[in-house]
């Protein structure tokens, strides 16, 4: 279980934008999230991954908080591919970044062999996101926070690499949290709905499945 | 007569593999098109089609190692590097897809309109206009949420003079009703007799507002139809490749490859 207990957050000098929010999901388990935009989803989801701290509140995977050092259990993808690599390393070393990936995780994401000699500048949005994926998908892995991870692409490449990404997280038990704004698209994906406008209010508390 | 017409396009790039050699692949393979006055012309494809290539193509702003071949020609006359800068300042705006075009050293009140602030009265008209609190011009691009700094993208070109305009995936990252009213406002400016390029592959978006919709596959044009065709694929013999990225939507099939078969998920 990723579980955020009563977060609270906000920029420096600004109001909290999220206000005691409280966010479980299960392990294996497919969780959307959707709100307007400007309403705090990507920062609960770089919190829940802890790339952000929140002022108040915790983030646990099954009791523990994130560890600090090595690979972190919760890893986030965020919806500019071309902003998250860098520009100067070929996709050959963008790809072992964080582990040397498989060739079964690079077929199954429809990574092809041509693409590794080349810089992020030479290749499109959707072939970027693949790599993003594939580096993220670590052995130690548990939860993957996919945060407006397909909007960049169009709805084929959308169709083939959340279907191949949900059937590699079913066999591996990683939990998924898909934040986007496409209603369609996460009730084609996920077993769970939860919005944020309704939960970030000051003592609730929702337990997605 | 069309505003913009683009004849025989390649573009290709030069890329280095070591010291010496060279190679050169074409990422848009011999593509016609034209857009009218008056009109929206949806470009659709999947990324690494070539539809942002085109748009950088027409507005000149290429990297040095591509090489262009064919016929741009705006308002009947080619369009040359002597007239570029000018067209560009006067004639075409482009909405780029990346929110990092912003600069991000400067509040966004300052990059709005093309060489001046707005003054306060105006500030608050764009405000209302484009759906921001008051405060959120004063900000830096950092400060704004995904969704707002695309809408101030959006702004810029919306509240220029420009005749051609040309929207790179203006809707990603933005809610469905905020979405629906860009798109209407696109609509609104080609009925004032622009013209308006989206590119984007929200294609049901696009199919609602555009009048023409062209589809891309790796940098060839495979279609050209109207949107009711687009969105009736049954009905009519379209490209199979147009069929499947229609289908692919999550509110349809979301069939994952061209043939029609479907993973399950």
């Amino acid at each position: 279980m990723l579980s955020a207990r009563n977060i609270t957050f906000g920029y420096r000098g600004h109001q909290p934008i999220l206000n005691h929010v409280t966010l479980e999901v299960a392990e294996g388990g497919r969780t959307g999230l959707v709100a307007p935009s400007g309403y705090g989803k990507s920062t609960l989801g770089k919190i829940m991954a802890g790339w952000i701290r929140p002022r108040h509140g915790t983030v646990e995977v099954d009791g523990k908080p994130l560890a600090r050092t090595g690979v972190c259990p919760v890893q986030y993808i965020n919806q500019n591919p071309e902003l998250s690599v860098n520009p100067r390393w070929r996709m050959r070393e963008v790809l072992v970044e964080c582990w040397d990936v498989d060739q079964e995780t690079r077929d199954s994401l429809g990574i092809e062999d041509a693409w590794l000699e080349r810089f992020p500048g030479e290749l499109s949005g959707g072939e970027l996101q693949r790599f993003c994926i594939a580096r993220v998908l670590h052995p130690g892995l548990r939860y993957l926070i996919a945060d407006e991870m397909t909007t960049m692409l169009d709805p084929l490449t959308q169709a083939q690499i959340c279907t191949r990404l949900v059937a590699l997280a079913s066999q591996r038990g990683i939990g998924l949290l898909f934040i986007s704004h496409n209603p369609a698209l996460l009730k084609r994906l996920c077993t769970t709905i939860i919005r944020l406008d309704e939960i970030n209010v000051p003592g609730e508390v929702r337990v997605a499945s | 007569m069309a505003l913009l017409e683009v004849h025989d396009l390649c573009v290709g790039f030069r890329m280095y593999r070591s010291f010496y050699r060279r190679s050169l692949g074409f990422a848009v393979d011999h593509l016609s098109l034209s857009a009218e006055p008056g009109q929206i012309l949806g470009i659709v494809g999947a990324s690494g089609s070539g539809k942002s290539l085109l748009a950088h193509a027409i507005m000149g702003l290429l990297p040095h190692n591509t090489v262009v071949q064919g016929e741009i020609s705006y308002d009947g006359q080619p369009i040359t590097k002597q007239r570029l800068p000018e067209l560009r300042r006067t004639e075409l705006a482009l909405i780029p897809q990346s929110i990092s075009y912003l600069d991000p050293l400067k509040r966004v009140r300052s990059q709005l309109i093309e060489g001046r602030t707005p003054d306060a009265e105006e500030l608050e008209q764009i405000a209302e206009r484009f759906g921001f609190q008051p405060g959120d011009l004063a900000k830096y691009p950092f400060q704004l949420s995904g969704g707002m700094a695309r809408r101030i993208l959006l702004a810029t070109a919306m509240l220029s003079s420009a005749r051609l305009i040309i929207a790179d995936e203006p809707t990603p990252g933005l809610p469905v009703d905020l979405a629906r009213q860009m798109l209407a406002d696109f609509r609104s400016l080609a009925d004032e007799g622009r013209s308006v390029i989206i590119i984007s592959h929200d294609v049901d978006l696009i199919a609602a507002v555009a009048d023409r919709v062209a589809i891309l596959n790796r940098g060839r044009l495979v279609g050209e139809m109207s949107s009711h065709e687009f969105t009736h694929p049954d009905e009519s013999d379209t490209d199979p490749y147009a069929k499947a990225l229609w289908k692919a939507l999550p509110q349809n099939d979301f069939i994952t490859s061209v043939s029609g078969k479907a993973d399950s998920c």
